[in-house]
């Protein structure tokens, strides 16, 4: 096994990485990233198709925004986005309405969100190095069984998965909530990293190997860093995922101090019907902030894109 | 291979060629390393098999029993596969489920990579725009959306007073069982902005050298796009169709919420998981919903092979 | 196996791992630490399973604390949630084994519950829960083999509300609404939505409703379901109903098909609250809800066609069931006993969940209502007097057969179905999803 205290002499690895590193500054020294094509026409025709798009996509949430500003009763009858009657108590009400202050409920929901990040981030892409990157006896298969268990429908494992949390007596915790991300149970995020991974030019492995590193170095110092991008894409969907999962906390947690953001919009909901739109609108845009922002400051690492044209 | 064979074959060889069974061993080791390093790598996952094999095993064995979750379950063979063949309903599931996946898939594809690439291009604001397209697919299966979508394409809702402003009297888009399933493919492409955002990464690993070389070689943008482009991003374009489909075969949140949980009006949004569901759950029939599980995992499974076997054809890898 | 030397981002990395998790655990059980609120002082816990809003958990709540000050030796811990969720979390908890000891139950799902075995016989509890207040005609709901398997949070009926403010401004008086016909309803209905100029249509109610089709085949001497479980409608009487429905949409009486929504919506935005159409069919202990929301232009009113057979049943609003497998049987039976017989349980809640089925409780709830709700008890009191059909525990298979009724009802809406058509295909389904429910 390769003695992975010893720091191997500056070989070609190295250098590609940094090439490559470089490469990327340079480019965003070039202005790549703002760069304008085409014509003034033709920028302006995309501007007007973007804006054009961009409307009909905020249409709803700006409707949302406005909900949460009518008192509760017009929320459905007032079509405009404009409220005809302005209901500021809202927020304020919408956050203690329930048991426990909606603070509570982010914090909870921030909590789950940040272990399953962490556990995702670890274990999937451990998974995904080992698909993609390594060689071993039955990969395939064991590949084609991590698709299939993404593949049954959640419900009919519910209760059997329930069952087993039961025997174990993790139920009303949030130890069923986030274990799992830490064993790679997600196949959909092993999948994006595999696919990522595999469009990785073999020549910086090759390098790494006649460097002397073995699999775990190469995974550490090679791969990692350039998985940037899509790790950073993992956290993002991990983020919203766990942010908008209704079903596993409704189903395992019993105290409602435990309960997410998810569950207490739903009870801002009765029976009936007269729900409590106007706070529950109120709520779901404050719940709407951390997922927004959360992606704001994960884009800087979208933007990055390995260009390889350093490597020629 | 043990370290100190690899060790004094090391020291032992000081220059020239090695002999081939020492090579051999060499690369023997080599390769039994990579190996134990894939198990470790694997390792979590192997343990993670407990949450999801188990389960699984029990679901299959639930499919030939009848359950209804009160009692214990009882052996019954093949019966609720059969049953399947015969419910009229389950086919209807079937069709609204494959209907909406084989129209919602495609339009949301070419819009989020028509958008990324309109964004690739370098445009002033591009942080914002990519912002505003995504926002939608953060949010897109919560209660409070889909009842607003109810609300905007309801009877008296902004669709219908916008169409007839031409003169249109729009259908009960909510209410007419014609209409509904469209309200929700709409609902589905107006959350683009997830496979957008890994459109954008793909194009962004592309190198822009390759551009330019094609313009100075004379190609339009349309050449590019088929020769540059679609290659170059195929491995992104076919993980979000396998994704894609995947996902929408299986929807359940949009059709729970928009009608209700049953799937009307008069099963036009009865998607194959919500009818499994209600089995399941309501309807106190959890080895039928077991085995109309099994079925649909079987379809996906082949249609997942089917698009993996087809992408050696037209999916570019660098290795 | 060595990890490699800590570079910064993975020492970065580890320290936010642990400072997270480190604060997590710090605060609360949140990881399976302490039970926390379980059985201290060897007290008996019971939980309680319903639905509800944030008011009304703190209604049933305030009334838990009162068991609890009778009963110190039990508390009681209300879990509650959405309706729409309800069932899941009901049955994954009885699939799993450990179900609530009390929970709320709908008429529809009792039989499915009642004929498994899974709730737990309340007659044999006398000392704790007294069965012998309450009358017979009330149990009959959730009495299965002679078995009592639940018991009642209150009764209602099927009503329908107009709005008087609509009629006045129209120039229009209700007939005599405990004798009229199902014609004199629809001329009703046509006459609004003429006298209207089409603004408002004269009826917007529920028209493919288990309780009313229920009634209609009251009047029609015949039953939805039998006391042994079976079906007692026939297809030609379901057509019959359907063609009423058709004909009352066509002359115009009936909102068109396609514009009423019936997802849930406050009052205020509801059909009935704009204006769009002028009645609605109620469950009658709703009707203080929808009175509020309307300003008090609402006036309770009884269906069509009581004259000369009544068809209508006083039926039980929600059941309190006990889960058979309940750690605290004798325990659980109190707690239901406090729920029903006790007026300290009624302070809040009043007639919120029905008119209280112990006779007594009721005479005394009745006298601190306000205008509304004395409305409703008033009404159903009332109703109470007449010689109604019974109505029975509904046979497993009944949630089904409510939802197949829907789609029917709108294949018929929509002109994809004729009556003639719907009748036979519902008796059809109806017929196997008994026979699936009872292999």
């Amino acid at each position: 096994m390769t003695d992975l205290t010893d720091k191997p002499a500056p070989g070609r690895t190295e250098t590609l990485t940094r090439g490559l590193r470089s490469a990327t500054a340079r480019l965003r020294t070039q202005g790549y990233q703002e760069e304008l094509t085409g014509t003034a026409r033709t920028r302006f025709l995309r501007h007007c198709v973007l804006v054009g798009v961009g409307l009909v996509m905020l249409y709803p949430l700006l409707w949302m925004l406005s909900a949460s500003f009518k008192p509760s009763t017009k929320v459905f009858s007032d079509a405009s986005l404009l409220p005809s009657q302005v209901e500021l108590g809202n927020y304020a009400s919408g956050w203690t309405a329930l048991e426990h202050p909606f603070e509570l409920y982010l914090v909870n929901s921030l909590i789950l969100a940040g272990l399953n990040i962490a556990g995702n981030l670890v274990s999937c892409s451990m998974a995904a190095y080992a698909f993609s990157r390594l060689r071993f006896r039955g990969r395939k298969t064991w590949f084609a069984a991590m698709l299939g268990t993404m593949l049954l429908p959640a419900h009919v494992v519910l209760i059997p998965q329930y069952v087993i949390f039961a025997k174990l007596g993790w139920v009303n915790t949030y130890l069923p909530l986030t274990v799992p991300a830490f064993l790679a149970t997600n196949s959909f995020f092993i999948f994006l990293l595999v696919q990522f991974m595999r469009a990785l030019p073999m020549e910086l492995q090759d390098a790494a190997k006649i460097d002397g590193c073995g699999p775990y170095r190469t995974y550490w110092k090679v791969i990692m860093p350039l998985t940037v991008p899509a790790m950073a894409t993992v956290a993002i969907f991990t983020f919203i995922a766990s942010w908008n999962d209704f079903f596993g906390p409704l189903l395992y947690l019993t105290d409602s101090d435990l309960f997410t953001v998810p569950l207490a919009l739903r009870q801002f909901m009765s029976a009936e019907g007269a729900s409590d739109w106007g706070p529950m609108f109120a709520m779901s845009v404050v719940s709407l902030l951390p997922v927004v922002a959360f992606f704001f400051i994960g884009q800087r690492y979208l933007l990055n894109g390995i260009a390889t044209t350093g490597m020629k | 291979m043990s370290t100190s064979a690899t060790g004094s074959v090391a020291t032992a060889t000081g220059h020239g060629g090695s002999p081939p069974t020492v090579r051999r061993r060499r690369r023997n080791s080599a390769a039994a390393s990579e190996e134990r390093a894939a198990y470790v790598f694997l390792l979590p996952w192997f343990v993670g098999l407990l949450f999801t094999v188990i389960p699984f095993g029990v679901s299959l064995y639930l499919a030939f029993t009848d359950y209804n979750l009160l009692q214990s379950p009882q052996l019954v063979g093949l019966e609720n596969f059969t049953r399947i063949l015969e419910d009229p309903k389950a086919t209807q599931a079937a069709g609204v489920t494959l209907r909406y996946t084989f129209i919602a898939v495609p339009l949301s594809m070419i819009s989020a990579l028509a958008v990324a690439i309109l964004l690739n291009k370098g445009v002033r604001g591009l942080k914002f725009y990519r912002s505003v397209f995504y926002l939608p697919s953060l949010i897109g299966a919560s209660v409070a959306i889909v009842m607003l979508w109810r609300s905007i394409f309801g009877y008296d809702g902004i669709v219908n007073k916008f169409l007839a402003v031409f003169g249109i009297t729009g259908p009960g888009w909510v209410t007419d069982p014609d209409w509904a399933l469209v309200t929700l493919v709409t609902l589905s492409i107006w959350g683009f902005g997830a496979s957008m955002v890994i459109f954008l990464a793909g194009l962004r690993q592309i190198p822009v050298m390759y551009y330019e070389a094609a313009s100075v070689d004379g190609a339009g943008w349309w050449r590019q796009f088929r020769a540059i482009t679609v290659p170059l991003l195929s491995p992104v374009i076919f993980f979000n169709l396998v994704l894609g489909l995947i996902g929408s075969l299986q929807t359940f949140t949009q059709g729970f919420v928009f009608s209700g949980g049953t799937g009307g009006p008069a099963e036009s949004t009865l998607f194959y998981n919500l009818y499994l569901y209600q089995q399941g759950f309501q309807r106190f029939d959890m080895g039928y919903a077991s085995a109309l599980a099994w079925v649909m995992f079987i379809v996906i499974a082949f249609f997942t092979a089917l698009n993996f076997l087809v992408s050696k054809y037209w999916v570019f890898y660098d290795d | 196996m060595s990890l490699p030397p800590l570079t910064p981002r993975l020492t970065r990395r580890a320290a936010l791992l642990g400072a997270g998790s480190t604060a997590a655990l710090a605060g609360c059980s949140r990881f399976g630490g302490s039970g926390g609120d379980a059985a201290a002082d060897g007290g008996v816990e019971l939980s309680v399973m319903a639905w509800a809003s944030a008011e009304q958990a703190t209604m049933y709540e305030a009334e838990f604390e009162r068991f609890h000050a009778s009963n110190p030796d039990v508390t009681v811990k209300l879990e509650w949630g959405d309706v729409s969720s309800y069932q899941d979390k009901l049955n994954t908890r009885f699939a799993a084994g450990n179900p609530p000891d009390v929970m709320f139950l709908v008429g529809r799902w009792l039989g499915e519950y009642a004929s498994r075995g899974a709730l737990a016989d309340l007659g044999q509890y006398p000392d704790q829960l007294d069965l012998g207040t309450l009358n017979d005609a009330v149990l009959s709901g959730a009495r299965l083999d002679g078995t009592v398997y639940a018991v009642p949070t209150g009764t209602t009926t099927a009503a329908l509300v107009y709005n008087k403010k609509i009629l006045d401004d129209a120039g229009l008086t209700l007939p005599d609404t405990d004798t009229w016909t199902w014609q004199d309803f629809h001329d009703f209905n046509v006459a609004i939505t003429q006298a209207t100029g089409g603004k408002t249509f004269g009826t917007g109610y529920n028209i493919p409703w288990a309780p009313t089709i229920a009634l209609w085949a009251g009047q029609h001497g015949e039953t939805l379901y039998t006391e042994d479980g079976a079906l007692g409608l026939s297809a030609q009487t379901l057509a019959d109903y359907f063609q009423m429905t058709v004909e009352l949409r066509n002359a115009g009486g009936y909102a068109p098909a396609g514009s009423l929504d019936d997802q849930a919506q406050t009052v205020e935005a509801s059909p009935l609250g704009t204006g769009f159409v002028a009645s609605q069919s109620i469950p009658a202990n709703t009707f203080s809800d929808y009175n509020t929301a309307l300003d008090g232009n609402l006036v309770l009113v009884r269906f069509p066609g009581e004259v000369p057979t009544p068809g209508v049943q006083v039926t039980p609003t929600l059941l309190w069931g006990q889960a058979s497998a309940s750690k605290h049987p004798e325990e659980a039976a109190k707690l239901i006993d406090f729920l029903t017989n006790d007026p300290a349980s009624f302070e809040t809640r009043s007639a919120f969940l029905g008119v209280p089925v112990n006779p007594d409780v009721a005479a005394e709830v009745a006298q601190a209502l306000p205008a509304d709700g004395q409305t409703f008890v008033d009404f159903l009191l009332d109703l109470q007097e007449e010689d109604l059909p019974s109505y029975y525990l509904e046979p497993a298979g009944a949630g089904e057969i409510s939802d197949n009724l829907v789609s029917i009802g709108t294949e018929v809406e929509f002109g994809r179905m004729t009556p003639a058509e719907a009748g036979e295909k519902f008796l059809a389904d109806a017929q196997a999803s008994l026979d699936r429910a009872s292999s």
